[in-house]
C-alpha cells in the first residue's frame, strides 16, 4: 500500500504539472480540483444514465429504417414512441422533472 | 524544392534541401552532391575537418501533439485564474502588491491593463523565484547561490543568510573558462590597474584613447585575420550604436527572424527599411534579395543605397549556427553587405577558436562587418567591430559609441588581451588551445548523451549552447527548482523570450567543466527527465554515436 501511495503521489504531481496547476497557490488548486472533479463526476453520471438508452433507441430507429424503406412515417412514429420511453426511464432513475 | 543557385567555394559539400525543420520522425534528408562545383574549384577551401563540420545537420524536432495541446491548456487555465485574481483585486477582496493607478487616475487611460502587465502580474510573479537568483561568488564552473525564501508566494523575498555552495553552473556564458580569479593568471591585470587606474573618465574621441586600447585593437585584428578593428565598452551598445552609423534611410536591412534585441534596436534606430527572413532559411533570403534588387525602394523604385544582411554566428536561444557559406555566396551574387554578429561564437567554435568563419573555412575578408563581444568567451565586457580599414576608420568618427560612450576600462582591456593571447598561444603556453579543444569535447559529449537519453535538443551539434525543450509552464518551473535542489544552476526561458509553446532550459557548456561535473549533470537530468516526464523525443539513437555515424539523422556521406 505504501508503494501504491508513492505512485499515486507521483501521478498527482504529473497532473499538477501537465495542467500547470503547479504554479497556483494551494487554495486556487483546491478550487480548480473541485470544479474539475465535479464536472468529471457529472459527465460520468450522465453517461451512465443516458448512454445505454440512447444507444438502444438509435439501434431500434436505424434497424426500423432499414427494414421498412417506404414507411418513413411509421419509423418516425416508432422513434417518437421511443422518446416517450426515454422520458419514463429518466423518471425511474429519479431526479428529472416530468 | 529549390536549392541555392549560387556556387559555393567548398568543393565537397552536401546541400540540405529541407531547411531546418525536420517534420518526419526519422528525419529523412534529401541531399546530393553538387558535382559541378567539385570540378570547378582547383583548391579546396579549408581543412577537411571544417568541411566535415559544415555538413553536420541541425535539428528542431517537433514534440508529440499532446504536448502542444497541454501547453496551451496549461496557459489557458492559469490565464483564467489570472482574470479571477484580477477581479478579486479590483473588488478589493485581495490586497494588490503590484503597481496600480491611484484613485484620481482611474478615469484616465488605463496604464496596467495591457497583456504584458497582465502576464507579469499573474504568471511571472507566481514563479519568479527561478530567475534573478543572487549569487555570491565568481560565476565559474561552480558557484555559490544565496538562499532566499518568500512568505507571500514570490511577491517579496528575504535572504535567509545561508548560501548553497558549489552549485554547478550551467547558465553562465563562460565558454572558455576565463571567468577565473586565480592570482597568477590575473597578475598582468593587476599591473595594468596599478599603471592606468580603473576609470577612463572620457570617451575615445576626447581623452580616453589609451595605448592599451590601440594594442587590443591590433590584437583583435590579428586574431580575426582582418585589416583593422575597433573596440567598445559595452557589447549591446556595439550593435545598437554602430548599425546607425553604417546604414541609414534609403538602405535595406535583411535581418534574421531570431536576431538579438541589440541588432533589432540598432536596425530600428538607423531608420533603414527592415525586412525579416525566416530563420536560417536561404530560400526566404534569396527571395527577399531578388525582390530588393528588382523593385528597389518602396515608392520611388530607386535602387537601395545599401543592402545589409544581418545574421548571428550562433543564435543563443536555439543553439543553431548560421549557414555562412550559403549567405556569402548569396551576398556576392546580389552585391549585398554582410554583418555577422559573433557574440556567442567567437572563441567558442572553430578549430582554434576564431569563430564561424574558421568553422566553415571561409576567408574573413568575405564578411564585410565582423562584430563580436568579449563578454562570453573572454570573461570580460565590451565588444568589437572588425573589417576593412576604411570601414573601421569611418566608424571611429561616426559611431555614437565612439563619440559619446565612455572608453573601455584598463583592467577589462588587459583581461581581454591576456585571454586572447592565451587562445592564440602568444603567451607561450598551450592552455588556450587546450581550452578550445576541451570545449569542443564537452559539447560533443554532452549533446550526444542528451540525445541518447531522449530529450529534444535544438541546434547544431557544434554549438556549446544546448537548449532542452520543456514546453509546459508547470514543468519549466518544477525543473528549475528541482535542479537547484540537486545543486545545479540552470537558466530556464519561457514566453516572451521564446515562442509560447517552446519554453526551454538553456545549458551553456564551458571548457572549465570537468567530465565529472558533466556526468553529474547528466545523471540528474536523466533522473529528472524520468520524474517529470521530459523525454519527448521520438527518434532512435544508437548508443555510441561518436564511433560510427550510423544514426538515423546524423548520417552524411563524405565521398570525395
Amino acid at each position: 500500500l505504501a508503494i501504491g501511495d508513492e505512485y499515486l503521489g507521483w501521478l498527482y504531481y504529473q497532473y499538477l504539472l501537465i495542467t500547470s496547476i503547479y504554479v497556483l497557490e494551494p487554495w486556487e488548486q483546491s478550487i480548480f480540483n473541485s470544479v474539475f472533479f465535479s464536472s468529471v463526476a457529472m459527465v460520468i453520471y450522465t453517461s451512465y444514465a443516458f448512454v445505454p438508452v440512447h444507444v438502444r433507441l438509435a439501434l431500434k430507429f436505424f434497424s426500423g429504417i432499414c427494414g421498412e424503406q417506404p414507411e418513413s412515417t411509421m419509423a418516425l412514429k416508432q422513434w417518437m414512441d421511443g422518446m416517450d420511453d426515454r422520458k419514463e426511464i429518466g423518471n425511474e432513475k429519479g431526479g428529472l422533472p416530468t | 524544392m529549390a536549392r541555392t543557385t549560387a556556387p559555393v567555394p567548398n568543393g565537397n559539400l552536401k546541400i540540405q534541401l529541407n531547411g531546418n525543420n525536420f517534420k518526419n520522425e526519422n528525419c529523412k534528408k534529401n541531399g546530393y552532391h553538387n558535382k559541378a562545383q567539385k570540378n570547378s574549384t582547383a583548391h579546396s577551401a579549408g581543412p577537411p575537418s571544417s568541411r566535415q563540420r559544415f555538413q553536420r545537420p541541425e535539428s528542431f524536432e517537433n514534440p508529440p501533439m499532446y504536448v502542444a495541446v497541454m501547453t496551451y491548456l496549461g496557459f489557458g487555465i492559469v490565464t483564467l485564474f489570472g482574470y479571477f485574481r484580477d477581479f478579486l483585486r479590483a473588488v478589493g477582496l485581495e490586497k494588490c502588491h503590484i503597481a496600480r493607478e491611484r484613485e484620481e487616475q482611474k478615469d484616465f487611460v488605463p496604464l496596467y491593463q495591457d497583456f504584458e502587465n497582465f502576464y507579469t502580474r499573474n504568471l511571472y510573479m507566481r514563479v519568479r523565484d527561478n530567475w534573478n537568483r543572487p549569487i555570491c561568488s565568481l560565476p565559474g564552473p561552480v558557484f555559490d547561490v544565496m538562499e532566499r525564501v518568500s512568505p507571500d508566494y514570490n511577491w517579496t523575498f528575504s535572504l535567509t543568510g545561508k548560501t548553497i555552495d558549489n552549485v554547478i553552473n550551467m547558465g553562465s556564458y563562460n565558454y572558455l573558462g576565463f571567468a577565473e580569479n586565480d592570482g597568477d593568471f590575473l597578475k598582468t591585470v593587476a599591473d595594468r590597474t596599478q599603471q592606468y587606474g580603473l576609470g577612463v573618465c572620457s570617451t575615445r574621441q576626447e581623452m580616453g584613447n589609451l595605448a592599451i586600447h590601440e594594442e587590443l585593437e591590433q590584437l583583435v585584428a590579428t586574431f580575426l585575420g582582418v585589416e583593422s578593428s575597433m573596440i567598445f565598452g559595452m557589447g549591446f551598445a556595439t550593435n545598437s550604436m554602430n548599425i546607425p552609423a553604417l546604414v541609414g534611410k534609403g538602405c535595406l536591412i535583411l535581418s534574421d527572424e531570431l536576431n538579438h534585441t541589440s541588432l533589432i534596436l540598432g536596425a530600428r534606430l538607423s531608420g533603414a527599411t527592415i525586412w525579416v527572413f525566416k530563420h536560417n532559411n536561404m530560400q526566404s533570403l534569396e527571395r527577399l534579395l531578388r525582390e530588393a534588387v528588382c523593385s528597389g525602394q518602396p515608392r520611388t523604385h530607386r535602387p537601395w543605397r545599401k543592402v545589409l544582411i544581418m545574421v548571428e554566428g550562433i543564435y543563443s536561444m536555439e543553439g543553431s549556427v548560421v549557414r555562412l557559406p550559403d549567405i556569402v555566396a548569396l551576398k556576392k551574387k546580389y552585391k549585398a553587405y554582410l554583418y555577422l554578429d559573433e557574440a556567442h561564437s567567437i572563441g567558442a567554435v572553430g578549430p582554434t577558436g576564431r569563430g564561424v568563419t574558421e568553422l566553415f573555412g571561409l576567408d574573413p575578408s568575405d564578411i564585410d562587418v565582423m562584430m563580436g563581444t568579449f563578454t562570453k568567451s573572454f570573461g570580460a565586457a565590451g565588444g568589437y567591430i572588425a573589417g576593412k580599414k576604411e570601414l573601421v576608420d569611418s566608424l571611429r568618427s561616426h559611431s555614437h559609441s565612439a563619440v559619446y560612450a565612455s572608453a573601455m576600462s584598463p583592467p577589462v582591456t588587459e583581461q581581454i588581451l591576456r585571454a586572447m593571447k592565451c587562445i592564440m598561444g602568444l603567451d607561450g603556453t598551450t592552455v588556450g588551445q587546450a581550452r578550445v579543444h576541451q570545449l569542443a569535447e564537452n559539447t560533443r559529449y554532452f549533446r550526444s548523451r542528451l540525445q541518447e537519453m531522449g530529450f529534444i535538443i535544438y541546434g547544431n551539434d557544434d554549438s556549446p549552447v544546448v537548449p532542452i525543450l520543456l514546453y509546459m509552464p508547470g514543468k519549466v518551473v518544477a525543473f528549475s527548482r528541482a535542479m537547484l535542489k540537486r545543486k545545479i544552476g540552470v537558466v530556464v526561458v519561457g514566453f516572451p523570450a521564446t515562442p509560447i509553446t517552446e519554453a526551454r532550459a538553456r545549458f551553456c557548456l564551458s571548457a572549465a567543466h570537468t567530465k565529472a561535473m558533466l556526468d553529474q549533470v547528466l545523471f540528474d537530468l536523466n533522473e529528472l527527465g524520468d520524474d517529470l516526464c521530459l523525454k519527448f523525443s521520438r527518434r532512435k539513437y544508437s548508443p555510441r554515436p561518436q564511433q560510427h555515424n550510423n544514426n538515423d539523422d546524423t548520417d552524411f556521406e563524405l565521398d570525395s
